[in-house]
Order: structure tokens, then C-alpha cells, then sequence
């Protein structure tokens, strides 16, 4: 056996010191890296989908500005929840013909009880789970009803939410022109199926 | 960032303009070529005319149907092989078994999620040659 004097013990002790401290430093800078790397990739994660629902946003939008005439918006309209919003059973209504309101387009069986059966506002807002108001300033022109979201659809999003502003403020618009322009019995919108 | 020669193909066939506008969005910001058919029997005259790499096929379309398309685009020789992704809403779910029967690879559901939408075409166009 080899004789080790007490000197280098004492440096062979101090050197281990070390290496423990430098373990235990990088066992920190470990973890810190492994957050800061859990950190980038949850904002990686909100950025791709805060991106996506933008998109979304942006997709409905051009849909609208380009639709052209009141027909045409309200056929966007349909397209988008359908689409982008993922709606099985709507209807789009209007109040020309007030005091009951008209459904002009929808999809799935609320868009054929409300045309066999016009409902008041006060009907529509007691009966239906979501509706969004179609407003110029405070003058109500109509009104979207939402039944049902495609099943695998976990109700609505805030990227929904801004989609369903959006065409209130459209749809409302291309009512009030179709209005304007030839009388809105002459506009004729056939249900999207 | 893949050259123009060698970005892949992919036919969209829908006849709505807001699900092709969606789709065409999330595809060219991934690189790849987008050709757009707005009805079945549109998809298929320009899928024999341009060979894509890849379909996105809506099944309710008029004048043709995504599954006639389906079958029309299977019984040609060069096209048997292509991916073929049917999209379509919950509610017309019961058709998913005559879409595979009828040799759809993958099914897609309405309201297309971007996310699902790259993984599944990145998935098929990678495995036979890379879109990187």
C-alpha cells in the first residue's frame, strides 16, 4: 500500500469539493436550460397557433371584400361558418319582415324550422342557445343563430369569437344594400346543403 | 427553401372558395405548388393533365362527387398510387368507409386544423422523396 501524506489528502478532499460544486453548478444550469427550452417551446407553440387563428381571420375576411354583391356576402357567410368556424345546423335571419325575422340561408334543420315557423326576436332569443346580432350602430337588421358546432368541435374559440364579429358586421352591411338596391323579396338565397 | 422545380404538387378540389382559400394559405407558406379544382370532374381532367404529388378532395361537390372522383382518379394506371385525402364534415362521416373502400388514404375533418393539415401532407410527400 502506498503511503499518502496528510498534505495530499487535504488537496485530493478539496479537489473532490470541487467536483461536487461543479456538479451541483451544472445540475442548476441543467435545469435552467431545461425551462428556458420548456419556455421557447410554449411560445413556439402560442406563436403557430396564434398564427393559425389569424389566418383564420384573415381567410374570412378577404372572403367577405371579395364576395361582390349582398347574395354573394351571404353565400360567404355560409361558406365561412361552414369552413372556418366548423357549424353543422345555422341560420342567417333577417328583420324586413318584422315583427317576426326572415331566415335568407343557413344549413341543417334550424334553417328549415325557422323558415316554416318565423320567430319573434324575443321567440328567437328565448328558443336559441347562440346568436349573434347582425347591427349597423345600434339598428338591429338581423341575426346569425348558431345550433350546433361539428361535433369535434369544442365549442367556440376567441379566433370564433372575432370570425362571428366580423360577418355580423358583413352580413348586416349586405342586408341593408340588398335592401336598398332591388327590395329584399327579390333576393333570392337558396339553402347551402 | 425548395427550388421551383422541385416544390411538390398538390390539387385542392372543393367548391367552397373559403376552404380552398384556407387550404391554399397553409400549403404555399409550407412550399408547395397548388393547383385548384372547383368540382370532381374539374379535379380529375386536371389530375390526369398534371400528375400532382398529392389531393385534397372534398366529398360534396357538384356535378361530381369526391367519391366519384375518388374512383374516376383510382382507375388510372398512373394515378393509382397518389395520396388521396378526402375532407369532409362530421356529418358525413358514415361515407368514411366507402372513401377507404374506395382508396382514399386519410380522411381530413371540416373545419381543416393547419396543424393536422401539414402533419398529414408532410407525412405522405415526405416518405417518397422530401419537402424539405
Amino acid at each position: 500500500m502506498t503511503a499518502v501524506d496528510a498534505g495530499e489528502i487535504r488537496s485530493l478532499r478539496t479537489e473532490l469539493l470541487e467536483a461536487h460544486r461543479d456538479v451541483a453548478r451544472l445540475r442548476v444550469q441543467n435545469e435552467q436550460l431545461v425551462a428556458s427550452n420548456r419556455d421557447l417551446s410554449q411560445q413556439l407553440t402560442s406563436a403557430t397557433q396564434s398564427g393559425g387563428e389569424l389566418l383564420r381571420t384573415i381567410v374570412a375576411f378577404r372572403q367577405l371584400v371579395e364576395a361582390g354583391d349582398a347574395v354573394g356576402t351571404l353565400r360567404s357567410i355560409a361558406d365561412i361558418l361552414i369552413n372556418i368556424v366548423g357549424t353543422e345546423d345555422f341560420a342567417v335571419l333577417t328583420t324586413t319582415e318584422m315583427p317576426t325575422l326572415r331566415a335568407v340561408i343557413g344549413m341543417g334543420p334550424a334553417v328549415e324550422q325557422l323558415r316554416l315557423a318565423p320567430p319573434t326576436l324575443a321567440e328567437l332569443t328565448a328558443t336559441r342557445s347562440r346568436i349573434v346580432p347582425l347591427l349597423i350602430a345600434d339598428h338591429l337588421v338581423g341575426a346569425i343563430v348558431i345550433d350546433t358546432l361539428l361535433p369535434h368541435r369544442d365549442g367556440f374559440s376567441i379566433a370564433d369569437e372575432q370570425v362571428l364579429g366580423l360577418l355580423s358586421t358583413f352580413a348586416a352591411t349586405a342586408i341593408v344594400a340588398a335592401q336598398q338596391r332591388s327590395g329584399w323579396t327579390r333576393l333570392h338565397v337558396a339553402e347551402v346543403a | 427553401m425548395p427550388s421551383v422545380l422541385s416544390r411538390k404538387k398538390i390539387l385542392l378540389v372543393d367548391d367552397s372558395p373559403t376552404a380552398i382559400l384556407w387550404q391554399r394559405l397553409i400549403l404555399e407558406a409550407d412550399q408547395y405548388e397548388i393547383l385548384v379544382a372547383n368540382d370532381g370532374a374539374e379535379g380529375v381532367r386536371l389530375a390526369k393533365a398534371e400528375q400532382p404529388d398529392l389531393v385534397l378532395l372534398d366529398v360534396m361537390m357538384p356535378r361530381m362527387s369526391g367519391f366519384e372522383a375518388l374512383r374516376a382518379l383510382r382507375a388510372e394506371s398512373a394515378l393509382r398510387t397518389m395520396p388521396i385525402l378526402m375532407v369532409t364534415t362530421r356529418s358525413e362521416m358514415a361515407n368514411v368507409m366507402e372513401g377507404y373502400e374506395s382508396g382514399c388514404n386519410e380522411y381530413i375533418t371540416k373545419p381543416v386544423d393547419r396543424t393536422e393539415l401539414l402533419m398529414k401532407v408532410r407525412s405522405y410527400l415526405r416518405s417518397d422523396g422530401a419537402q424539405q
